[in-house]
């Protein structure tokens, strides 16, 4: 089949809590006017700008219909709000004056045996990351089918884990282990979504594919609105920018990734897996990048020990996280690191059986013997605890830059940081880590680079000391999307285009190929009531 | 100079959830892990060895699953582990788990120093460091927080009080009972969590510490649990609701009311 057809909401009583009025929502909700981009609704927005007219916190699919209905009926068009962790400004109410809230619709997760005999989990819209980990963790979930056998774990981690599973689906966003388990695409069974024109449609994966490049929409009025997919030509990368297209694509696939321009997900059935028995945590330390991108090829190169996760933390990062003494929460990791660690690659390698460990150990150190490296000089571990305390140093990364941009904030107030988000594949990371770094030193500006280079998708960080040094940060980031486009890459990896990267659409995409995006939103949601100024300006 | 660590194996507190539903304590998923207090007590140990050379043993008293934890001290750096485990040392109270760590330290013979973390997370009553010194007959120091000087006769530390902190320069033998502030933990790199693996660690029966049995284990216990409770709520809780300002307005209010700014 290759239609899809909305259900009416029904009636519902307008019972959800809604808090009105811009005033009370400038001054009790200011959280709701941001995201963990620097955009924000100014707070002092004059009748002109910008001004969030309602925020709606509906508890299930009926009553988001229903604040659709309403915002639609006030002529009000809709930001949808999730956990706000977004690095996009896509959850920021710029251009809409109502806003709908996922954060109550999380009831208890629903653990049971599909029809083909896998474990999946079925969660609201609103659950976090960290819930939905602590319900599995701690058997906290309903058991229709009874309990699994073994540790169950939901294996997309993004890092931030207060982001709610609706918005993980929205951006499609991966993790650290997206290079063993793939991105939140490939764990999507089903949705239940609330579409721009206040209608419910649950949509199974398999249920309804395009069909000779087209899909059909059953618009409320018994019209089919038509969405004709090209195929449109997508990296090999991890990939989060614009709507996945394919000839033959499930519907399912449409959604995801669509940061909330097409469809409210407000319910989800996703896939999980078992915890793999053990597994072996490393921080292998370096003297630069070079080691890192000849450790990460030729790990690559060894089918004998599949990694799950490979994270880079570079040597200015490193650098930096050190020169914050007392101040960074790493501290206490900070503080106990080889004097000559200058950079590092965390690794996560799984195996059944501890018989195993000796013949990982040995393929280890003879690949690390390979590339000029001592086992040595790292940091091990088997357990939760031992990756926590790992993964500190690593998210110390970030968190410096933040403070560090804050401050120079209170200077000149425009600056802010320059993330970039381009991932390449493999055979091309050296090329695009070199030419990074060439270009920033050339230009002199500062930065750090860090995150998941096993995928190929190093993030660069830009900190802007002066206006001056913004511009000329913004300008490298086209830069930069240009190369990686060039070497076969993505302009987003996993954050999305959201507001303030919507200038590298037509780095990856042709006029005609964002044409037919543009055509596929107009026919799903042709007043654009569904995040305004995302992806698109229309 | 040889080092004993006194180390426990606890259930990972931090894991703990409570049923929403029934109120009651959640087991499932709660990992063991080393006594986290613990970890400084083998970074201080082994870090003295390093510097005034010597060997530091890891000796915990637990079921033969806390062999994991001895494990975790010799990839920490210990050179070697003893686990005390028999049947006749279960229900342990602290009186008598310090009384067989005391057997077993006296039976090592030549222990100039024994490190023990504050507390364990699980109890919580920072009495087995103190036990430990009694039944051994040796000075202690507890809530030390940095040591000054070590030589083969004495080491010369700094104790956290309630009232600041106090230098004491204590006779070896001795018993110490360390606070974070001692070290940071170094993290075992990849050969050493290998070789921890590889390591062998000792276990000793109750049969094995010359120790009087009728002190081992839930007889040798005085402790008696006499009733487990959640002790009633105190006092009611007010919430106020509506304007952030407002509110803020009438806390500030109340509490100057009740003079409690
Ligand atoms: C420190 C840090 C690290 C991060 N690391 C990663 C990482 O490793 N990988 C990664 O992919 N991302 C990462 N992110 C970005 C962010 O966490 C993800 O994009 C996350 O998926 C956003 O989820 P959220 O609930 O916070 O969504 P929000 O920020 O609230 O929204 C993001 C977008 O999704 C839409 N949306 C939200 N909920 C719904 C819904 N129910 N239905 C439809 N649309 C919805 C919003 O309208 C918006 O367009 C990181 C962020 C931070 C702050």
């Amino acid at each position: 089949m290759n239609e899809l057809v909305p259900q009416p909401p029904g009636m519902t009583a307008a019972a959800w809590r809604k808090v009105t009025g811009w005033d009370s929502i400038r001054q009790g909700y200011a959280d709701y006017l941001h995201d963990e981009s620097r955009l924000h609704v100014p707070s002092e927005a004059g009748a002109t700008a910008s001004r969030v007219e309602a925020i709606h916190f509906p508890t299930t699919a009926q009553e988001v219909a229903g604040a659709v209905r309403a915002a639609r009926r006030a002529g009000h068009r809709v930001t949808v709000s999730g956990g706000r962790t977004g690095l996009t400004g896509a959850a920021v109410p710029l251009d809409a004056e109502e806003v709908i809230a996922l954060e109550r619709i999380k009831p208890k997760p629903v653990v049971r045996r599909s029809r083909d005999g896998a474990w999946v989990v079925r969660v609201g819209a609103g659950t976090t990351l960290a819930e939905l980990t602590d319900a599995l963790d701690h058997g906290l979930c309903q058991y229709p089918d009874g309990k699994p056998g073994r540790p169950l774990f939901y294996p997309v981690d993004s890092t931030e884990a207060t982001a709610q599973l609706g918005g993980n689906i929205a951006t499609n966003a991966s993790g650290a282990r997206t290079l063993h388990y793939g991105p939140t695409r490939r764990w999507v069974n089903w949705l239940k979504l609330v579409t721009a024109d206040g209608r419910i449609l649950e949509l199974g994966r398999g249920q309804v594919t395009a069909e000779g490049g087209l899909i059909l929409y059953r618009r409320e009025d018994g019209s089919a609105a038509e969405l004709r997919i090209p195929d449109l030509p997508m990296p090999m990368t991890k990939h989060t920018a614009g709507y996945y297209l394919k000839p033959g694509m499930d519907a399912v696939d449409l959604f995801i990734g669509s940061e909330g321009t097409l469809g409210i997900v407000v319910e989800a059935e996703l896939r999980l897996t078992e915890k793999p028995a053990n597994r072996l945590f490393l921080t292998q330390f370096l003297d630069g990048a070079e080691a890192c991108v000849e450790l990460v090829q030729a790990w690559k190169g060894r089918p004998d020990l599949p990694p799950i996760a490979l994270e880079y933390i570079g040597p200015r990062a490193m650098a930096l996280v050190r020169s914050m003494g007392r101040q960074t929460p790493a501290y206490v990791e900070v503080s106990r690191l080889p004097a000559d660690a200058a950079a590092a690659l965390y690794a996560e390698v799984a195996f059944e059986d501890e018989a195993q460990l000796d013949a990982i150990y040995a393929s280890l150190k003879e690949m690390l013997a390979e590339v000029g490296l001592d086992p040595a000089h790292s940091w091990a571990g088997f357990t939760e605890k031992d990756v926590e305390e790992m993964k500190r140093l690593r998210h110390a990364v970030p968190e410096t830059v933040n403070s560090i941009i804050a401050r120079r904030q209170a200077r000149v107030p425009e600056l802010h940081k320059v993330g970039t988000d381009m991932a390449v594949p493999d055979e091309s990371l050296g090329a695009m880590m070199d030419f990074y770094r060439r270009r920033l030193e050339e230009c002199g500006l500062e930065f750090v680079m860090f995150g998941h280079v096993g995928d190929g998708h190093v993030h660069v960080n830009i900190l802007p000391r002066a206006a001056a040094e913004l511009e000329q940060g913004e300008e490298l980031y086209m830069e930069f999307a240009a190369e990686a486009v060039r070497l076969g890459g993505s302009v987003a990896g996993e954050h999305g285009i959201g507001r303030i990267k919507k200038v590298f659409l037509p780095i990856q995409f042709g006029e005609a190929d964002l044409a037919a995006m543009r055509a596929i939103k107009q026919a799903l949601d042709p007043d654009t009531t569904l995040n305004p100024g995302v992806l698109f300006d229309l | 100079m040889h080092i004993v660590v006194c180390i426990k194996q606890v259930p990972d507190t931090a894991e703990v959830r409570i049923d929403p539903e029934r109120g009651t304590l959640i087991r499932e998923g709660v990992p063991s892990i080393l006594n986290p207090l613990d970890a400084y007590a083998v970074e201080g140990a082994v870090a003295l060895t390093e510097r005034n050379g010597g060997t530091a043993t890891a000796l915990c008293m637990g079921p033969p699953q806390a062999e994991a934890a001895l494990r975790e001290a010799i990839a920490r750096g210990c050179d070697r582990a003893i686990l005390l485990t028999d049947r006749a040392f279960a229900g342990a109270d602290t009186w008598s788990t310090s009384y067989a760590l005391a057997c077993a330290v006296r039976k090592l013979g030549d222990v100039d120093l024994v490190f023990c973390g504050k507390q364990a997370i699980d109890g919580d009553t920072a009495q087995v460091g103190p036990g430990l010194a009694v039944h051994l007959g040796w000075p202690q120091a507890t809530y030390v927080r940095r040591i000054i000087e070590a030589t083969d006769e004495a080491v010369a530390v700094e104790r956290l009080t309630d009232w600041g902190n106090e230098t004491l320069r204590v006779g070896l033998p001795a018993v110490l009972t360390v606070l974070k502030d001692l070290n940071f933990p170094r993290l075992p790199s990849l050969v050493s969590q290998m070789q921890a693996r590889r390591c062998p660690v000792e276990r000793w029966g109750a049969g094995d510490i010359d120790g009087d049995a009728a002190q081992f284990g839930l007889d040798g216990s005085p402790t008696r649990v006499v009733k487990v409770f959640t002790p009633p709520v105190r006092g009611a809780c007010v919430v106020w609701q509506g304007e952030p300002q407002k509110t803020a307005a009438k806390l500030i209010e109340t509490l100057r009311r009740e003079a409690l700014i």
